[in-house]
């Protein structure tokens, strides 16, 4: 798409659906949104700073802008009922640099540069290096600031350091808040509730829209209070349409200073997912259900610069490390259609699965291990999670006798299955796989054929945006057209773009929520009120 | 709420004294209201009628129940997580449960005029530590 399409494209946008005085907008066509003129609107509420969304980024800079200016009036606004957003759900490892826990654990030789260089390896060049910098320069600060917030980490993982060794990572450096994510919201509200009478927390509030006026400046917001969102309807993105969910009355809020926009990712919005990427419909995702695409829609009306909408992160239940022990197959052909190895990459495997499902209805490929695939398994742990059937959905791996009854329970034609898991062994006896799958890493694992079996439906899950809204490192929203800061506008955590590019490292979205949280919270109060 | 069952009583007697087409227009309509939006067996074993949970004079304009409105009947927060505190042990009492405390509205899980929804299911297999949702 060229240059003047996307313009023309979000001017047309802006127009249709501006709710006021779009009249003032028409001077200066070259505008990517329709201009508000403040005396036309009846304002509900006024506040300082509005920060929209109560996960890990939100609370972060709500509880930063109330602490530096005890006089602003900060409110955070959910539009759920659940406060929290994806982060309440999340296991929430960190990579941090620098922690008294890493120093006293003997990782002496961390430094930021380091973790820069692993995140840029998954980054693969997609990232903005100015971005990714503030993230990995920031890790310490957030380990002290949630820590000066009530948050503890554990010390009993890492062999009773406290830190960890993940994937990805060149020094041990990964810490764990004691209760995940769930502790780490429940102990910022706690804060706030204690100590910042200013902060004001609200839920069932929905963003429908974002105000600026004829200089580009975010003025206020529509929104709609007593907002109910329904985790029954087929696609949960419908929820964004007046058609399918009108819950709510609507209300204006004037936002003097500044407003964040932590809104999270739109992983869970199968039409918008799968407008950027076809086979994404079907994809399962491991976020909050209200991670819909409302909110960057709002920013896209707005004039906001969305990048990177295309890229996002698979996770498999189980350790991508460990899918090579195994032969993944179509059920329907018992075929293989992949290398389980690929190089490790869980964005091809995951896509490749996704393509095989939507030849076959969308019905499940199955991974299938033999015992020595499962002595291999690196992460025991999460095997053993599988076996139990407490991994999640689709997370739960079988354990049959027999390829027979292996098949039997998938309802596979055996005698197929048998045939294809020959022709691998076979294949994998002279190191000519048909699909290159390498011999030299499989251990004793090339071959299938010391029973007992053990076979998963291997769906990869969607659990993170990449994509989102561009930003600068102050936190500052882009404007698409004019390539500058929107004067009162922050975006920061998942609903932010450019720090991560392909693929984001492991324990990394906690650092993003927070270097960018902190920056956006300490900026939007500093704002000169525009009334 | 209890102000608003006097009226409904009174306009109940006042329909019953009155003639009986009245009483024919009134009656197939809340019947048809009642068979549209059925309610769970615990309630209707009660024999709730709209006006017991709903506000105003037109259905039309009810509104759904916040958990404020459950309470009035159900008590409070706490008073609902203690029904269930066998599940504590296990941090798996929905009332009280490990993400939430007690902060959950009862409308995440339960619904009156349609199917319930067990909100850890989404997540979770709940199979072996819970039961359907009433």
């Amino acid at each position: 798409m060229s240059e003047q399409n996307t313009r023309r494209n979000f001017l047309k946008m802006g127009l249709k659906t501006a709710a006021v005085a779009p009249i003032a907008a028409i001077p200066f066509s070259n505008q990517a949104f329709a201009a508000t003129n403040p005396t036309d609107i009846q304002w509900d509420e006024e506040m300082d700073v509005l920060v929209i969304g109560s996960g890990m980024a939100g609370m972060i800079a709500a509880i930063r802008a109330a602490e530096i200016d005890a006089t602003a009036k900060v409110v955070v606004a959910d539009k759920m009922s659940r406060l929290g957003g994806s982060s309440l759900i999340s296991g929430l490892n960190m990579a941090v640099v620098g922690s008294d826990m890493q120093l006293a654990a003997g990782v002496k030789d961390d430094s930021w540069e380091l973790l820069l260089e692993d995140i840029e390896r998954e980054a693969k060049g997609y990232n903005h290096r100015e971005l990714t910098k503030v993230a990995a320069q920031s890790t310490l600060k957030l380990y002290n600031f949630l820590k000066d917030h009530g948050v503890k980490y554990d010390q009993s993982i890492g062999g009773g350091t406290g830190v960890k060794d993940l994937g990805g990572h060149s020094r041990a450096r990964g810490v764990w808040p004691i209760g995940g994510g769930t502790e780490v919201i429940k102990n910022l509200q706690k804060f706030c509730k204690s100590k910042l009478p200013n902060v004001d927390i609200r839920k069932k509030i929905l963003l429908e829209e974002i105000l600026r006026n004829e200089e580009g400046r975010v003025i206020g917001v529509k929104v709609r209070e007593k907002y109910r969102f329904n985790r029954k309807l087929k696609d949960l993105g419908l929820n964004d349409r007046i058609e399918e969910n009108k819950s709510g009355k609507v209300k204006y809020y004037k936002v003097t200073r500044g407003l964040v926009m932590a809104t999270g990712g739109f992983n869970q919005d199968r039409e918008f997912r799968g407008s950027e990427i076809g086979t994404m419909y079907n994809a399962a995702s491991t976020t909050q259900p209200g991670a819909t695409a409302g909110a960057i829609k709002a920013m896209m009306n707005a004039g906001f610069k969305p990048i990177h909408m295309t890229l996002f992160r698979f996770a498999f239940p189980i350790p991508t490390e460990d899918l090579l022990w195994g032969i993944l197959v179509n059920p329907r052909t018992c075929e293989r259609f992949v290398d389980e190895y690929n190089n490790n990459d869980r964005q091809a495997i995951g896509m490749a699965i996704l393509e095989e499902r939507r030849k076959i209805d969308g019905e499940h490929t199955v991974l299938i291990y033999d015992q020595n695939g499962a002595d291999n398994y690196h992460d025991k742990q999460r095997f053993h999670l599988s076996m139990e059937g407490k991994n999640g959905t689709n997370g739960t791996i079988w354990k049959f006798d027999t390829i027979e009854a292996l098949a039997a329970n998938f309802k596979m034609d055996p005698a197929k299955l048998k045939a294809n898991i020959e022709k691998y062994n076979a294949n994998m006896a002279n190191d000519n796989d048909e699909f290159n799958k390498p011999k030299g890493k499989l251990k004793n694992s090339t071959s299938l054929s010391k029973a007992p079996y053990y076979a998963m439906q291997l769906n990869p899950r969607y659990n993170y945006s990449q994509g989102g809204a561009m930003i600068t490192p102050q936190a500052e929203a882009v404007d698409v057209v004019t390539g500058q800061p929107i004067p009162g506008a922050y975006v920061a955590g998942e609903a932010s773009a450019g720090t991560y590019g392909y693929i984001r490292l492991t324990a990394c979205s906690t650092i993003d929520c927070g270097a960018f949280g902190m920056r956006a919270g300490e900026n939007v109060v500093k704002q000169k009120p525009w009334a | 709420m209890k102000y608003l069952l006097l009226i409904m009583s009174a306009i109940v007697a006042i329909v019953s004294f009155s003639s009986v087409t009245i009483a024919e227009e009134k009656e197939p309509e809340l019947a048809e209201l009642m068979a549209e939006y059925q309610l769970r067996p615990h309630h209707r074993k009660l024999k709730f009628e709209c006006v017991m949970c709903h506000e105003g004079d037109d259905p039309e304009e009810y509104e759904p129940l916040e958990t404020e409105n459950c309470l009035t009947c159900h008590g409070s927060r706490q008073k609902v997580a203690d029904r269930l505190k066998f599940m504590d042990e296990n941090h798996t009492n929905p009332h009280n449960s490990f993400h939430d405390g007690l902060d959950l509205d009862c409308y995440e899980c339960h619904a009156e005029h349609e199917e319930p929804a067990n909100l850890c299911q989404e997540c979770h297999t709940t199979d072996n530590w819970m039961n359907e949702v009433p």
